[in-house]
């Protein structure tokens, strides 16, 4: 059920049904860059070899303690930058920094079980061990938002410095008149990046990012207060798994803080 | 705020209450077209990110004049309001490798494959959807292939302001030469004096040659929205309930898409988001 009016909202903020916290620790990172610290968080989750469905009970996970509507939220950043809480849907390992031709280990994806549409689900490379010093691109082939299979998402720079180390989300971007990703089938890199290393794909939902705009300070985020779109988001479903994703003004991620949420 | 009554009505239809389907849109831009590596920026002068890609997926390169609406790749294909209701805008926010002022606007009208070359009249046309009465729509010259190295100058020859005027003839401005004619420069065409908008184009012309044929098009935006990120890896964001401009309404069938003002040359990757609601 919605929030009636702003008494209900302000309610809820008093008294959010639940508090996610969440602790990114030290994280070197490239300014402007996005980062997926999913197994350097605290408390760290696990890097994904088989092609699974993470949910809340999956070691890593924020959760939401059967709530569904995010209100609000907090964040203490060393250095200004932006924290992105998502839902990870679906994400495996195991894929080579150096092998050229299309990588089907651990793939396909497991099949979306939140999202289910596909529409505005976001496709990343995590890398889990640093790849090679070498730039190279890379492409996948996914099935998109309507089905259809055998997409080639266009290429994107993997391998080097700024896009090999741990725990760096490379994006995907989509091909024309996509909007989603449902599943990947392959990834395939043009050329060796010199080192195997270890990355995976995670498929994942933005929920909403939260904005620190001051170093060492804490920023309250929300409708009212600002620095948070959406101010409101609603989950799919009580078990997601919860997850902060992190970009830095600096050469530096640490930010802990928390989720607000609620149920509605 | 129009059809969203206060605070308390937008609190419950951005939670789901009232009809409001909630649609929280969140994008990228990679500093890529088709695979490769996009053209550097200018500082201070603006690019089009329509053919970037990122998600949503790319635009193509118009060839005759269209009209893009939220069905055409390159936008972001957002969904439209339904029974009856309209959409709004309530916030947004973008973060980015570099620093710059992102702007989100609804692309009206396109046109590609003018010449760099000609120095007659090119033909635009086209008739408008949305914004018809013009208030507010800006033009501006796109370049899809780079143009030539001589610097000329270029204006709106023929176009019909926001009173329904017809024949109306723009200042001139640069084209061509160095910052004026690489892939995804923005030339903005200013209009004549008195004027506050375009109801449509009928042709525009360069003064002389660039040297080089290449590509170029002309758009017809209404921008929405401003979005200005102050550093690399910062962000900005917009409170639309209670800041300047209000509460933008999307239009039915509004091609979504962003411009792009650099602080530097490195060309942008953006993530944002846009929070939107319906009443």
């Amino acid at each position: 059920m919605a929030l009636a009016d702003f008494a209900a909202y302000r309610d809820a903020l008093r008294a959010p049904h639940s508090d996610s916290l969440f602790n990114i620790g030290s994280t070197t990172a490239a300014a402007g860059r996005w980062y997926a610290p999913w197994a350097t968080l605290a408390p760290a989750g696990a890097v994904p070899t088989s092609a699974v469905v993470p949910t809340s009970a999956t070691l890593g996970a924020n959760g939401s303690e059967g709530n569904n509507g995010v209100i609000g939220g907090r964040v203490n950043a060393m250095n200004p930058g932006v924290v992105l809480l998502c839902d990870k849907l679906s994400h495996q390992g195991g894929l080579s920094g150096v092998t050229t031709g299309a990588q089907t280990t651990n793939l396909p994806t497991a099949a979306l079980t939140r999202y289910t549409s596909a529409v505005g689900v976001m496709c990343m490379l995590n890398v889990y061990t640093q790849i090679g010093t070498t730039a190279t691109t890379v492409t996948v082939s996914y099935t998109n938002q309507a089905g259809t299979g055998g997409q080639t998402s266009p290429a994107v720079v993997i391998g080097g410095t700024g896009f090999r180390e741990v725990p760096r989300a490379i994006l995907i971007p989509l091909a024309a008149g996509d909007t989603g990703f449902q599943s990947v089938e392959s990834v395939t890199i043009a050329a060796t990046t010199g080192t195997a290393g270890n990355f995976g794909v995670t498929l994942f939902k933005p929920i909403t990012a939260m904005i620190a705009d001051e170093q060492h300070g804490v920023a309250v985020c929300g409708l009212i207060s600002g620095r948070m779109v959406p101010g409101f988001a609603e989950l799919d479903g009580t078990d997601p798994c919860l997850f902060m994703m992190a970009m830095s003004q600096s050469t530096n991620i640490m930010a802990a803080g928390a989720v607000l949420l609620t149920e509605w | 705020m129009a059809a969203i009554a206060d605070l308390s009505a937008l609190i419950n239809r951005a939670t789901g209450g009232n009809s409001g389907t909630p649609d929280n849109l969140f994008f990228h831009k990679q500093a890529r077209i088709a695979g490769a590596a996009a053209t550097a920026n200018i500082a201070g002068r603006p690019a089009s990110l329509w053919r970037y890609d990122g998600q949503p997926g790319p635009g193509a390169v118009p060839t005759t004049v269209a009209i893009p609406d939220n069905t055409t790749a390159g936008g972001l294909l957002q969904a439209d309001a339904g029974g009856g209701r309209d959409k709004w805008l309530y916030s947004a926010f973008a973060s980015g490798l570099v620093a710059g002022t992102l702007i989100l606007y609804d692309r009206l009208l396109h046109i590609g494959g003018l010449s760099g070359t000609s120095a007659s009249t090119q033909t635009v046309g086209g008739t408008l959807t949305r914004y018809t009465d013009g208030v507010g729509n800006v033009a501006w010259a796109e370049i899809y292939t780079i143009i030539g190295t001589t610097a000329t100058t270029v204006k709106l020859s023929d176009y019909t302001n926001q009173a329904g005027t017809d024949n109306q003839v723009g200042s001139l401005v640069a084209m061509g030469g160095t910052g004026f004619r690489e892939v995804t420069r923005i030339i903005d065409l200013p209009l004549a004096a008195g004027d506050n908008g375009i109801r449509d184009i009928d042709s525009v012309q360069l003064t002389a040659t660039t040297g080089t044929v290449g590509d170029w098009g002309v758009t017809i935006g209404h921008p929405l929205a401003y979005i200005g990120i102050g550093t690399p890896g910062g962000a900005g964001w917009r409170d639309f309930s209670t800041g300047m401009p209000g509460i933008p309404k999307i239009e039915p069938g509004a091609c979504l898409a962003f411009r792009w003002t650099p602080n530097t040359v490195t060309a942008p990757e953006i993530f944002g988001a846009l929070s939107m609601l319906e009443a």
